[in-house]
């Protein structure tokens, strides 16, 4: 009842104008950044994120929400058409999907596509309902002890997961955690690395440095390549209603991704990715009659990763709201963007903020709905914005990150982060170094640090704190397994494999 | 309903070069010696007593572990991943050059011309380099300060900078 109660309180938020606007708005540009391959949705959150702290908490993070799940949905388009991924979650679509689409059914895949998406997304909104709820009381009995092993937990999971070097990853994290000490102390008021200056004590704030990292980077590097986007060129499409057997195939899968997605959404890590894949497993496994046909255009190879790529996107909100900590960069900016409002994300927003949460939670049905009927109708205007010129946007979108910067604080200081780690974002790129852990450290360091000290302070230096408490017995454990994890089932499958050879 | 199917067009990418392991090392080892900066910076902070609750604490942490992966990515050898990108040469770096400098002096004219002028200027430079028609550029140059101040000034009500020197021409 109290679920109820609480919904239909998020419900006369969402559907004030301003905040139908926003979600209409979020999953416009949503849609648009997973169209058009390059600009990701991390980029995009950090473009829009100034604009969006000129606007109540609520309206902005519904706005950043919106992009983030439109990405989602608007990626399978050029993944399907192209067999170019417009976000990391639909590289497993341009397997399958593409296959499909050259069988001359793209338009029953674009269709299995957004209906999988959307059932996904209302799985998963359902469930981010409940286990916000659920999580959030849990998290009450949470101490610093368990929120500084939380942060951690999160982090070397990033670490351990994403890009090819863990040792590269680690060094991007612990930056990102160093950068986030410069300034004020925020548990003593004590300013540190600043060098006597003013502008380093207002210290690195999150959306220039994710923006120069994400978007200025990107366009540099647009720039040096000279790649244009792909060219559309409009035909008739008369199959986007799929068949009733391709219907009776698709809806399984769709089902098995959204669990799949959420239940990885709640978990650390590159969560959009690794579902996708793990679905596409899951369902080349278990698929009988038509196994060869994976790789080939197999229906369940992109019904099924689709479902669980939108799946994800909401589920992995589910930390951030209940717990404060965020697991993936995406959420760390809309977490950033809570922060930068004066709202203290945790355990207690719930309570405390219950219009923010249920807000957001109201306002993803709304969300789901409007990009069901932007992606249906409109999947001819989507491909089509692939023919806006390229000078159009890159100017574009470097002078709105500009001004946007500009106008959150009138700092030039802001702009010169925003410029300065958009050059070195670009060289770090280019190197191989992965830039997802360095945001995600400059968003949990201040989590860690003051979670540490305040632990070191109640058990008085004394670091057994984190084993002898079961919750935090537990955390340590999963660090421990986050960090070898991994390379204990590289040697087993090695040794598994010299063996079996031998 | 008209839908579309997608052509691919070719990239340019020749006049690039891969990325190499020296550079790898080198990059580490930079960011090892950055992070030698911050850890010497650090140990100069309290830790605090008990030890660990200071403001040193845990950026003393970071700096070492820094250090340590820092080093480790610089001392070995995995190689080059196949995927790196490659480094932009002739034509395409000169863009980013041209880019970089277009940022900088965005930055530095801002206080000066203001936010119509500055974004006018900014925007005609990189759209043209951009590779945008004399045309397109003009327009763009001219539609998005506009847009930005109806956005901005108008819809948001923030204030925008009018430039100091356009302040004494125009207001005195």
């Amino acid at each position: 009842m109290d679920l109820l109660g609480n919904m239909l309180g998020g419900f006369a938020v969402a559907l004030q104008p301003v905040n139908i606007a926003a979600a209409l708005l979020g999953a416009l540009v949503g849609t648009a950044t997973g169209v058009l391959p390059g600009l990701g949705v991390l980029g995009a959150m950090a473009i829009l994120m100034p604009i969006t702290i000129h606007f109540s908490a609520v309206t902005g993070l519904i706005m950043l929400a919106g992009i983030y799940y439109g990405a989602m949905y608007g990626g399978s388009t050029t993944a399907i058409l192209l067999r170019i991924p417009g976000e990391s979650g639909s590289i497993v679509t341009t397997i399958d999907g593409y296959e499909f689409a050259r069988k001359g059914r793209a338009g029953a895949a674009l269709m299995i596509c957004a209906v999988g998406s959307f059932i996904a997304g209302t799985i998963s909104i359902v469930g981010l309902s409940l286990f916000t709820t659920l999580l959030a009381d849990v998290a009450l009995r949470f101490s610093s002890p368990e929120f500084c092993l939380l942060a951690l937990l999160g982090g070397l999971t990033l670490v351990r997961i994403t890009g090819n070097d863990p040792a590269q990853n680690m060094v991007m994290l612990l930056i990102g955690m160093a950068l986030a000490t410069i300034g004020v102390d925020a548990v003593s008021g004590d300013t540190r690395f600043t060098f006597n200056t003013s502008t380093l004590a207002l210290g690195f704030d999150l959306v220039p440095v994710a923006l120069g990292l994400y978007g200025l980077s990107e366009l540099f590097h647009v720039l040096a390549s000279n790649e244009g986007f792909p060219r559309a060129t409009t035909v008739r499409l008369r199959e986007m209603i799929p068949t009733r057997r391709e219907w009776s195939r698709a809806w399984p899968a769709i089902v098995r991704g959204s669990g799949i997605g959420f239940l990885i959404g709640l978990l650390p890590g590159p969560g959009s990715l690794t579902s996708t894949f793990a679905s596409y497993g899951v369902e080349k496994a278990i698929a009988r009659k038509h196994r060869d046909e994976f790789g080939k255009g197999a229906i369940e190879g992109f019904a099924g990763p689709e479902a669980a790529n939108n799946a994800v996107a909401t589920s992995a909100l589910v930390p951030v709201l209940s717990l404060g900590i965020p697991f993936t960069p995406n959420v760390a900016l809309m977490l950033g963007a809570l922060i930068v409002q004066g709202i203290q994300p945790g355990p207690l927003l719930l309570s405390q903020h219950p219009n923010v949460v249920w807000g957001l939670l109201a306002s993803m049905y709304i969300g789901n709905v409007a990009l069901l009927a932007l992606n249906l109708p409109l999947v001819g205007m989507w491909v089509r914005l692939l023919r806006v010129p390229q000078y159009t946007l890159i100017a574009f979108i470097f002078a709105v990150s500009f001004i946007g910067v500009y106008t959150m604080r009138n700092s030039y200081w802001d702009l010169c982060v925003l410029v300065g780690f958009g050059v070195v974002g670009s060289v770090l790129r280019q190197i191989g170094f992965d830039l997802a852990p360095m945001i995600l450290g400059l968003v949990i360091g201040p989590i860690f640090e003051k979670a540490l000290r305040e632990t070191l302070f109640l058990s008085g230096g004394d670091l057994t704190i984190f084993v002898t408490r079961p919750i935090s017995a537990v955390l340590s454990a999963l660090c421990v397994v986050a960090v070898v994890g991994p390379t204990i089932a590289v040697w087993i499958t090695r040794g598994n494999r010299l063996s079996q050879q031998s | 309903m008209d839908q579309a199917i997608v052509m691919k067009t070719e990239a340019s990418t020749a006049a690039n070069a891969p990325a190499s392991t020296t550079g790898i090392r080198l990059t580490s080892l930079i960011l090892t010696v950055a992070g030698l900066f911050y850890l010497y910076q650090a140990i100069e902070l309290p830790m605090g007593d008990p030890p660990g609750t200071g403001v040193g604490a845990v950026p003393v942490l970071v700096a070492v572990c820094w250090v340590l992966f820092g080093a480790l990515v610089t001392v070995r050898n995995r190689g080059v991943s196949a995927d790196l990108g490659p480094w932009p040469r002739g034509s395409a770096a000169l863009r980013v050059g041209v880019a970089f400098f277009l940022c900088v002096m965005f930055i530095v004219g801002l206080p000066f011309f203001g936010i119509f002028l500055t974004t006018g200027i900014f925007l005609l430079l990189m759209g043209r380099l951009a590779g945008a028609p004399w045309t397109s550029a003009v327009v763009l140059s001219a539609a998005t300060p506009v847009a930005f101040w109806i956005v901005f000034s108008l819809g948001l009500k923030v204030s925008l900078p009018f430039g100091s020197l356009l302040t004494v021409i125009f207001r005195g």
